[in-house]
């Protein structure tokens, strides 16, 4: 035992010099990130009625409302499966008990653009940060003003069900040292760009990842560590090459394929909740976007 | 004459394994169901692609659609039976929760068949083209949520 004890305080020492350094590189990079945010403030006050829009072709609506329990608007409840165990969403109500009532704009902001609570905590990647943090700041604002409307629910948020290791927050700062991708350049005046990397959040799910759940790649080249286990297929032009714009237009209205089928798995229920609420001219400028060579 | 036999013999070869090969080998019930569920994309495809612009539009497109959906609807009861390669016979896309949960799986049936005749209840009264097609994309959001629960999903 004596003999171990070495052993066991190397490791030891190497996972907290290595978390330590992990953490101090995640504050420093989400400084610059805040920063660089800060950089095209919101112009206008929070629109809620463009901030509802947000919200459905985001997924804040369908990820937050438990509608298959009949769950209140925004009350949270929904099971998310992953490889680490069962998130279950949290009641982002405007509810001072168990929602978001409190929150300042700027708290409000800093959770889709850091990924952090507003105590600081960071967020487990199962909240699409990754993607949100490419929202613009008058998006985030007109998100936050349209939640603000809504009845507050008082529905207790449910514990994650995660396996031992996963229930442990601090290592998600590693994990966002090395997954947490930059912010995309703005794509000033590409519409489609915007929708599929920020509110779409579109790589979450159709671009590869690692064991750890960090995105391999920022292309759309497919995943086959999706949701509930099914392999996703990509998206990118090359995928896309049989899509006419107009199928990919329709596709994303009511689910229906160039062949006639009608989607199923994960995606029936992306279409569903988020992409069904999209304008007619958010949808075309999408499927430009797909089919452009700056999604190869 | 004995090459023309010889042409006529591979072609029917040609022919007998692309069919026992289509849907990757599939054969009785399995190929059965796959067939009906091709024919409906096929009428599904015909009216879509008129939404999409790429055809004229055409309400006996739609008509056809629907008679092909009436066709198919109860018959789809049919084509599920509890058996060893009606569950895991070669190229099935069947989920094993159709039988864990037959009620489950008749009720999204009931909803496509529902879903049709008042699709066809409409074509019939000859609502506007905005209605209709609203009422076409509602019934094909039925087999949308029966694949959601009972299809493996395509890769």
């Amino acid at each position: 035992m004596k003999r171990l004890f070495p052993a066991v305080l190397l490791i030891g020492i190497t996972l907290g010099v290595v978390t330590a350094f992990a953490m101090a590189t995640t504050r420093s990079k989400a400084s610059e990130r805040w920063h660089a945010f800060l950089q095209k403030p919101a112009t206008q006050p929070g629109d809620p009625s463009h901030g509802e829009y947000l919200a459905n072709i985001a997924g804040c609506v369908g990820c937050h409302t438990n509608y298959g329990n009949n769950g209140a608007l925004l009350a949270g409840g929904v099971a998310i499966e992953t490889p680490f165990g069962t998130f279950l969403t949290p009641n982002i109500s405007i509810s001072g008990e168990s929602g978001i009532g409190g929150w300042s704009d700027e708290q409000f902001a800093k959770a889709l653009v850091l990924g952090t609570n507003h105590s600081g905590e960071h967020y487990y990647p199962a909240f699409p940060y990754n993607a949100y943090t490419n929202m613009s700041a008058q998006d985030i604002a007109d998100v936050f003003a349209w939640i603000k409307t809504i009845a507050p629910a008082n529905n207790k948020n449910s514990p994650h069900q995660l396996s031992l290791i996963a229930r442990f927050r601090p290592p998600i700062s590693l994990w966002k040292s090395l997954y947490f991708k930059p912010m995309a350049k703005p794509a000033t005046g590409n519409r489609g760009a915007y929708l599929v990397s920020g509110p779409g959040h579109c790589a979450e799910c159709h671009s590869q990842r690692n064991l750890l759940g960090g995105l391999t790649t920022t292309k759309l080249n497919g995943n086959t560590r999706g949701p509930d286990g099914e392999t996703v297929p990509g998206i990118s032009v090359t995928d896309l090459a049989q899509w006419a714009i107009e199928d990919i237009d329709l596709f994303l209205e009511v689910g229906i394929t160039p062949s006639g089928d009608s989607t199923g798995g994960h995606m029936a229920d992306v279409i569903e909740y988020n992409t069904s609420f999209l304008t007619s001219k958010d949808r075309q400028a999408i499927a430009r976007y797909l089919k452009s060579e700056s999604n190869s | 004459m004995k090459a023309y036999l010889k042409a006529a013999l591979i072609l029917c070869c040609a022919f007998l394994t692309a069919t026992a090969f289509s849907h990757g080998g599939a054969t009785g019930i399995v190929k059965e169901r796959m067939d009906v569920m091709d024919d409906m994309a096929d009428a599904t495809k015909l009216v879509a692609d008129m939404y999409k612009g790429k055809t004229e539009f055409d309400r006996n497109a739609i008509a056809a659609a629907i008679e092909t959906y009436l066709r198919h609807g109860d018959e789809m009861r049919t084509l599920f039976p509890d058996t060893e390669h009606s569950r895991s016979g070669s190229s099935t896309e069947a989920l094993p929760q159709i039988w864990i949960a037959p009620n489950e799986f008749s009720e999204q049936i009931d909803a496509f068949v529902k879903a049709t005749n008042t699709l066809n209840a409409a074509f019939d009264k000859g609502v506007s083209d905005k209605l209709l097609k609203k009422q076409f994309f509602l019934t094909t959001k039925t087999c949308s949520n029966c694949h959601k629960q009972f299809r493996k999903p395509k890769k």
